[in-house]
């Protein structure tokens, strides 16, 4: 499968602020990729460097072949590109957005764009920048499903919307990505909506990926076990099988990839006395917590 | 494309540059009616001397207007741009960047020099009421360096904006002050006429400067 977006050794420094080092991920056509992890742990980073708004401190990242930092016209017409807070031109109004950006783009279909503004009910000449931030993110969309681009990048797309139009949004682009066989690079913070909208993911925690596999297989390999335990709380530290812990009273809870008679076996080793040892069903979001810690 | 460029631009910048035009409208209208009153109930003969023999300039009022202009162009147009960093949905569509940049540097341009070359056909318009040639001429060249001081406002105030740098806007901001005022030195009509050329040479230090913050801007440089 051919791929779209491929990120070899990526190291970035802020200053002398490390905030990854030899990443590697790539992204194969017509798959939907989700670049996940917490705050200020490189995902605009990432994206400003796939656009080519910042020159990493070391690797590169090509998109259909080309380096990002010299991107052809030809191929940046090929990219949709939603920044964060569904910024876009906030002095023109609905119409005028879609009229100025229809030039540019000579694929330009102009009817999803319509259709989604015909669900805001807002007058054509109303200013963008008078608009909620939701149907500003209505605009963004629309506009970008107008270009009708080969690889969407999303950044942080449900910034800002309530419940209803993140909805919406996911609905509108797993659709889309669906029906054409387009290519989607998205980074969010709210872990629910991924569950059902990405085929492959990474994680990245502060200076490093932590994970890199698709949403599936994760929910199937990682699980969430816990146990109560007698007398002092046990020595728990994060190593090649336990990946987090959480002790609460006389509770613990660990997060690991291995199975149930592994871990079983891993706390006897440790001397670590417990009973009642149940593994707890996740949710993505919790499952990414569980990965990725609660600070 | 550029249509479509040029229309995204004239919205930025539309009630700015109309404010512009009547703000002109309204100096000359001044200038107008004192000369008006000052030939014809004063005592002409008085100002004549005044002005041909003192030096008295009776457009002085003009004087920082092409700098306001320059100024207020550019902070209308590319503070837009720079607010919430717009200036990457520019410079994603797919056009080379820089020429990006130099096609809304030269819209920009030649607006001002549009609302320049009105308002000192206006200006000349209104001088010819009262005198001859020799002195429309020097109206000219007396005005050139505050013409040129508003086209180096604009490309400097442009460059400051789109800068990512603090301490570098600063500089900017230094420099740019230090160039103007070289453009208002002269004292008496047409006393820069020698120096016009090396003026025009001049202004383009901060277009040149103006690629190279936007090559910075384009490379992610950290506001610090």
């Amino acid at each position: 499968m051919e791929e779209v977006i491929q990120c070899k050794n990526l190291t970035h420094y802020y200053g002398a602020k490390l905030v990854f080092e030899n990443m590697n991920f790539t992204v194969k056509r017509g798959s939907i990729f989700g670049l996940l992890g917490k705050n200020g742990t490189g995902k605009t980073t990432t994206i400003n460097i796939l656009n080519g708004f910042l020159q990493p401190t070391g690797g590169e990242c090509l998109i259909f072949g080309e380096n990002t930092q010299a991107l052809s016209p030809p191929t940046k017409a090929k990219i949709g590109f939603l920044m964060e807070g569904h910024i876009q031109y906030s002095f023109m109004n609905i119409f005028q957005i879609e009229k100025f950006y229809s030039a540019f783009y000579p694929d330009w279909k102009k009817e999803p764009y319509y259709e989604l503004m015909k669900k805001l009910e807002i007058s054509q000449k109303q200013k963008i920048s008078k608009m909620s931030c939701g149907q500003r993110s209505q605009v963004a969309l629309g506009l970008i499903l107008a270009q009708d681009p080969e690889l969407m990048i999303l950044d942080d797309y449900s910034m800002g919307l309530d419940p209803g139009y993140r909805q919406l949004f996911i609905d509108y682009l797993s659709e889309y990505a669906k029906a054409e066989r387009k290519t989607i690079f998205v980074t969010s913070h709210i872990i629910q909506d991924m569950e059902r909208l990405i085929d492959d993911m990474v994680v990245l925690d502060y200076r490093s990926i932590l994970l890199s596999m698709s949403p599936k297989k994760f929910m199937d390999s990682f699980k969430q076990y816990r146990f109560e335990f007698r007398n002092s709380p046990p020595e728990l530290h994060k190593d090649e099988i336990i990946k987090n812990f959480d002790i609460i009273k006389n509770h613990a809870t660990v997060y690991t990839f291995a199975a149930r008679a592994e871990i079983e076996n891993y706390l006897r080793s440790k001397q670590i006395q417990f009973v009642d040892l149940q593994e707890i069903p996740m949710s993505l979001e919790s499952a990414f917590i569980g990965l990725t810690g609660k600070y | 494309m550029l249509g479509s460029l040029c229309f995204k631009e004239w919205l930025k910048i539309r009630w700015t540059y109309i404010s512009m035009m009547v703000l002109s409208l309204l100096i000359l209208g001044y200038i107008f009616l004192t000369l008006a009153h000052d030939l014809r109930f004063v005592n002409a003969p008085s100002f004549w001397t005044q002005v041909i023999f003192m030096g008295y300039n009776f457009y002085s009022i003009f004087t920082y207007f092409p700098l306001v202009a320059g100024v207020a162009l550019a902070v209308a147009q590319f503070v837009p741009e720079i607010h919430s960093n717009r200036l990457k949905l520019t410079l994603h569509l797919p056009v080379k960047e820089n020429t990006l940049l130099f096609q809304m540097i030269t819209l920009g341009l030649f607006s001002l020099l549009l609302l320049y070359v009105v308002s000192l056909f206006l200006l000349l318009i209104v001088s010819s009421f009262f005198f001859p040639w020799q002195i429309l001429s020097s109206i000219i060249f007396t005005t050139a360096p505050w013409y040129l001081s508003g086209i180096a406002a604009y490309f400097g105030l442009a460059m400051i904006i789109i800068e990512p740098s603090w301490i570098k806007r600063i500089l900017y901001a230094a420099i740019i002050y230090g160039l103007v005022h070289c453009f208002y030195a002269a004292r008496f009509y047409n006393q820069y006429q020698q120096s016009l050329p090396y003026f025009l040479l001049l202004i383009f230090l901060p277009y040149i400067g103006l690629f190279y913050t936007g090559i910075r801007f384009r490379k992610g440089v950290r506001s610090q």
